[in-house]
């Protein structure tokens, strides 16, 4: 077989051929505008993240010189006393953040959806309410981002196709199928070759991309080049699913239309049939469970004696037995107001554990999709390259409810001393909640393992029935 | 003629069992999607029941309350599903339609579905609008596609206009022919809507809301058939109309959002609350500071009362403080959001411009609209919600104002059948006369293009198309 003929036939059909070229072209166009709208929805996060911690910081140093200075609070507020656990809590520690991984502009995820800053406060949970995402238009939201993710995704594979869909057809309309072997030698290298260097073409291009992502985000670590990898093999798919359905051996016309069928089952109808059934298993509700712990249940503690809420303060903090506030019978109503808050977190925990379940069950019914739905595959090891997929953010709640409540757990332990509260202290309160995570992952072994076994099945009975003659 | 070429193109495609094959298929997409739709719509209409029953409940056996911590305590408006919500879901899964009502702060709408979902909500989600949308032109593409290009290719062409068919009419009978098996997909929606809602449906709005996808189709099918009579080739007509189709469905309308974005930004979260925080602490543009508002209004309310200090106020002058500082608190959420939704508009402007390339986001922006699911709907709940917040705030600080109590005397309550007296918010759906005034580019748009299209194809006659061959 004459490879080199091949290869040099290819070129000059790429070459004298505008409608490829110009397809390349706005392949980068689109690429490059992508990844310069998920920059930008970048920045504007990292900088609201930025003006976040510094809130906190000039909230936290504020405090600090109260306590330099040997004073309450400010000389307006006089009864704010930073000495007291309950005001100290005020002026620290106010946030935790989920920051924007190194290559997050590649893909939003679910990035838009979620609040990226989180209030830490006595009554605080995962699912407050004024844990808002950034504004938004929705009509954006319901559009999605038009981020490299969906370049990658949805836009590759069409390069793909468009660079390959009239391989063999043609030669078919034309009648000169039969004399392929001949001069080839085989059909099944004579196809494999041409959308080889096609696929070569398509990943060449996304190569491009990924390096202006790369360069954008200032990022060239291992997930660069395993995302990079990841696209390779997901053009790796397509190439297969192409070869598949040139093993036909129909004309151009039957090769476009089962292409875009198949580009429309792959990329919209299987997610779409994936998200149905996850809507069945896990219906949206109207959480009333968070609802009800933030405000018909919380309320309903208020009308409890302090003494009675005991259990629960044991439960989180087993020290307190011991405490000799807990022993005595003078009631303080500032230290009495942990009590509360403890079983106010304990509430939070229970509603925020239902509602987590559901999210979790959401993620795994998404991830189990991957073994019949190769686009999800290749958006999930995106998200996870990028920290943006729903389970970083499963993650990012999770750290939210121990942070809250290890503050929560640590104003108790003071308010029990029953000492002032100094700037060490105030410090050890600051630390309860930690350094801001960006939850960047790898891709899962799951999309790999999908894209590959789809591509080598696929693939391999298309070269078998080229080769079957 | 024009009937004839139509039923005898009917016939032909109806008997074609590739065309039966393809129906088919999209018939039982729209089965499968309606069916889904409708478990959705029914799981949520009593969800929505239940929360809304059981937040009046808790509202109503508040007992006796202090006015002002039942402000706090709150209550929650959700908003009614229309019922062809379960066709299009619009901007819904993104917006949330549930509201916290409570004193000092006018909530945004929350736990929107896509706030809690995997990343599978970045894919296009399985409802009747996405088959309607963009699965039925395709179809309609794959039928057309070489309506005339395949007869000049086997040379019937000529020898149905030696027969004595215009052009013009050839062009005519096969686009309405094709058109004529896409109002059947529609006419399976209606059916499905006739069985399951017949009674309650709002037969005018659904009337439209069919009549703005017929438009839609019709011109689908005459812009398919007239490609097909430019194209040299079947294959080359099919390349043009799958790429006219992927840019109208996929790549304009995320593309027109993306640009929409960039143009007018929207301020990021942070940025908009601490703004907000501070016109109402400073006064807006920085005049008439809180403080200085409370001095004012003191002289004047004791000036009103003739007395010398608040003490001897024979009302409580702390509920006419807090309905003054709700009162600036609404200018300020007023001039905020005001701006945030005047930058939203002008985001949709850009997608409404987009649409006069693209028809596909004109029928869309249509369908969201008659669907009561569009971006204006939610904004109408939530100025609704909003209108009642402030009544039902206002009648809550008068109450703590004048209903007997003291300046100061916090732990005052109100009589249970005070609280019970408090309307329960009720949403009305503005008229459809509403919808359609919002959506009037896309009307002109949709109108203008099928008026394109009507001539593209009316003046057919003058191509030398017979000479291509």
């Amino acid at each position: 077989m004459n490879i080199k003929g091949i290869l040099t036939m290819e070129w000059v059909q790429l070459w004298r051929s505008p409608m490829r070229w110009s397809a390349i072209i706005v392949y980068l166009a689109l690429g490059a505008y992508a990844v310069f709208s998920g920059q930008q929805y970048v920045q504007k996060w990292a900088v609201a993240i930025d003006k976040v911690e510094l809130e906190e910081k000039e909230m936290a140093e504020q405090a600090l010189s109260w306590y330099a200075e040997g004073v309450k609070g400010p000389e307006d507020r006089a009864w704010v006393d930073i000495q007291q656990p309950l005001w100290a809590s005020w002026y620290t520690g106010s946030y935790f953040c989920k920051t924007p991984a190194p290559l997050a502009v590649v893909s939003l995820g679910v990035s838009d959806t979620r609040s990226n800053y989180a209030r830490i406060s006595r009554f605080s949970s995962p699912f407050d309410t004024r844990n808002k995402p950034e504004l938004i238009n929705p009509e954006q939201l319901m559009a999605g981002h038009f981020d490299l993710a969906f370049v990658l995704v949805f836009l590759s594979p069409l390069l793909l196709l468009l660079l390959s869909f009239d391989i063999l057809g043609y030669e078919r309309d034309e009648g000169m199928l039969p004399l392929i072997p001949l001069q080839a030698g085989s059909l099944a290298a004579w196809a494999g070759l041409r959308v080889g260097f096609q696929w070569s073409l398509a990943f060449a291009a996304t190569a491009v991309l990924w390096l202006m992502a790369a360069w954008a985000a200032g990022s060239w670590g291992l997930s660069l080049w395993l995302g990079l990898l990841l696209s390779g093999l997901y053009l790796l798919f397509w190439g297969g699913l192409i070869l598949l359905v040139l093993s036909m051996r129909q004309g151009l016309s039957f090769n476009a239309l089962t292409l875009a069928i198949l580009w429309m089952v792959v990329s919209i109808l299987l997610p779409a049939a994936a998200n149905l059934w996850g809507q069945a298993q896990y219906p949206h509700d109207y959480s009333t469970e968070i609802t009800d712990a933030q405000r018909a249940d919380r309320y309903a503690l208020y009308d409890k004696e302090a003494e009675e809420l005991e259990p629960q303060l044991f439960e989180v903090f087993p020290e307190a037995r011991h405490s000799a506030y807990v022993q005595d019978t003078v009631r303080d109503p500032l230290i009495d107001r942990h009590y509360y808050d403890v079983a106010g977190l304990l509430l939070n925990e229970a509603a925020a554990a239902e509602a987590v379940a559901t999210e979790a069950g959401r993620e795994r019914l998404a991830r189990k999709s991957t073994w019949y739905n190769p686009a999800y595959a290749m958006q999930m090891g995106l998200d996870a390259v990028a920290g943006n997929s729903s389970a970083a953010y499963l993650a990012f709640n999770a750290d939210i409810s121990a942070a809250v409540k290890a503050k929560v757990v640590q104003l108790l332990a003071f308010a029990l001393e029953k000492e002032p509260l100094d700037a060490e202290k105030f410090q050890v309160l600051r630390q309860t909640v930690g350094p801001n995570p960006n939850y960047a992952g790898q891709v899962p072994g799951r999309s790999w393992l999908v894209l590959l076994l789809y591509t080598v099945l696929i693939g391999g009975i298309g070269v078998w029935r080229l080769r079957k003659g | 003629m024009v009937r004839l070429i139509l039923s005898n193109e009917l016939k032909g495609s109806l008997r074609d069992r590739r065309v039966q094959l393809l129906a088919g298929f999209t018939a039982l997409l729209l089965l499968l999607s309606a069916w889904s739709g409708q478990g959705t719509y029914t799981h949520l209409a009593d969800a929505r029941e239940q929360a809304a029953a059981k937040a009046e409940a808790e509202w109503d056996s508040l007992g006796a309350y202090n006015p002002h911590s039942a402000a706090h305590f709150g209550t929650y408006a959700y908003r009614p599903l229309g019922l062809l919500r379960m066709l299009d879901a619009g901007v819904q899964p993104f917006t949330g339609d549930v509201l916290k009502v409570e004193g000092h702060v006018a909530n945004e709408a929350l736990y929107a579905e896509a706030s809690r979902s995997s990343s599978l909500m970045r894919f296009s989600a399985f409802q009747p609008a996405l088959v309607l949308q963009a699965i039925v032109p395709l179809l309609l593409i794959f039928l057309a596609f070489g309506s005339i290009a395949r007869e000049r290719e086997t040379g019937t062409l000529k020898m149905l206009v030696l027969q004595g068919a215009s052009f013009r009419q050839l062009m005519a009978g096969k686009a309405l022919a094709y058109w004529i098996i896409s109002l059947g997909l529609l006419l399976v929606t209606v059916l499905i809507m006739a069985i399951l809602y017949g009674g309650q449906m709002a037969w005018d709005t659904f009337a439209l809301f069919m009549l703005a996808y017929a438009l839609y189709y019709l011109l689908a099918a005459l812009l398919s058939v007239y490609v097909s009579a430019r194209a040299r080739r079947s294959s080359s007509a099919l390349a043009v109309l799958l790429g006219g189709w992927l840019l109208w469905v996929f790549i304009l309308p995320k593309l027109a959002a993306q640009l929409g974005q960039s143009l007018y930004p929207l301020p990021s979260r942070i940025v908009f609350e601490e703004q907000m925080r501070e016109d109402r602490k400073k006064g807006l543009d920085g005049h008439n500071p809180s403080d200085e508002r409370r001095k004012a209004l003191e002289e004047k309310v004791l000036l009103e009362y003739e007395v010398d200090s608040i003490e001897q106020l024979p009302i409580n002058f702390d509920g006419i403080v807090m309905q003054a500082d709700e009162e600036y608190g609404n200018q300020v959420w007023d001039k905020h959001f005001g701006d945030y939704y005047q930058t939203v508009q002008q985001q949709n402007r850009v997608i409404e411009w987009a649409s006069a390339l693209a028809p596909f986001l004109a029928v869309r922006n249509l369908s969201m609209a008659l669907a009561g699911t569009s971006l204006y709907d939610h904004l109408h709940f939530q100025q609704s919600v909003e209108d009642y917040r402030r009544g039902w705030v206002k009648a809550l600080n008068d109450e703590h104002a004048y209903g007997g109590s003291k300046t100061g005397e916090w732990s005052w309550k109100a009589e249970a059948a005070f609280f019970q007296s408090m309307e329960d918010y009720t949403y009305e759906r503005p008229g459809l006369s509403w919808s359609l005034a919002n959506r009037w580019p896309e009307i002109v748009v949709l109108l203008a293009w099928l008026l394109v299209a009507v001539g593209l194809v009316a003046f057919s006659r003058n191509l030398s198309v017979l000479d291509q061959n």
